[in-house]
């Protein structure tokens, strides 16, 4: 970015703009200076235009959807390799579940759970059959029986990964690596 | 009267596949294109719903529609690329 050019009064426009950003009047100086009144004043109608905009609500034409949807699926497709994926059982022929999509799953239902949150999800599927094992590192909430709370957790990711993902869990390792105090 | 012969263009096949992934309950978006004799279907899938079910129907669902709308006899092969979470 460059540098901003000074008002004609030899003022720093950003100082006039910071003002008017955070909603302070101009000073003695500002107040009697055509420059850096019209500067605040061009700053003022900004902030309120850019306030304005932030408040619309977005509406999001279908077709923007689908056409965002399939960008991000080209991408998805073209960059994913056969060992990035999870094979899932079909009496048509495997098919194939991305490792990332699976693990960010994972991760979602570990983060709703009270006092959890996921920090990293390994998937392996080291067998001939789909089962999985599953390696989560999680950070909990100070004061959590954390042999209670991982019990949770491994039940969820166990739950989750038959019931969503379609894949057996056979193994889930967790690894608490820090606490937060709330 | 002459003999009529039907072609279907690559790019239409990779059409129908992807319309018929559409269909299929949980899918949220689709893509699909030809490699040789193999059609590759991209999908997005709801979270929550069951991927292995979701990808097999629209394995069966293009497969099934292939070969009724361009008499086409395929292999399909269906990869969830991410599960959209809501």
């Amino acid at each position: 970015m460059g540098e901003i050019a000074p008002l004609a009064c030899g003022r720093d426009a950003a100082v006039v703009w910071d003002r008017a950003e955070a909603g302070l009047p101009l000073d003695a100086h500002g107040r009697d200076c055509p420059h850096c009144s019209a500067a605040y004043a061009e700053a003022r109608r900004l902030e309120v235009a850019v306030h304005r905009m932030a408040e619309e609500p977005v509406q999001m034409p279908a077709q923007a959807v689908e056409a965002v949807l399939g960008r991000v699926l080209e991408t998805a497709r073209s960059r994913i390799r056969p060992e990035e994926a999870l094979r899932l059982d079909s009496p048509l022929g495997p098919n194939r579940l991305a490792r990332a999509a699976a693990a960010t799953a994972l991760r979602a239902v570990v983060d709703a759970m009270d006092g959890m949150r996921a920090r990293s999800c390994r998937i392996a599927q080291p067998g001939p059959d789909t089962a999985i094992d599953v390696a989560l590192t999680v950070v909990a909430r100070f004061g959590l029986d954390l042999a209670y709370a991982t019990a949770q957790v491994r039940r969820t990711v166990f739950a989750a990964g038959e019931q969503a993902l379609g894949l057996p869990v056979r193994r889930v390792d967790i690894e608490v690596v820090d606490l937060w105090e709330a | 009267m002459g003999g009529v012969t039907l072609r279907v263009a690559d790019a239409a096949v990779a059409s129908m596949a992807a319309a018929a992934a559409r269909r299929v309950g949980g899918v949220v978006g689709a893509r699909a294109d030809l490699a040789a004799e193999l059609v590759r279907v991209t999908i997005s899938v709801r979270f929550g719903d069951n991927c292995r079910d979701v990808a097999e129907a629209v394995q069966r669902g293009a497969t099934q529609t292939l070969a009724e709308l361009a008499g086409r006899t395929a292999l399909v092969e269906v990869t969830v690329a991410e599960l959209v979470l809501r």
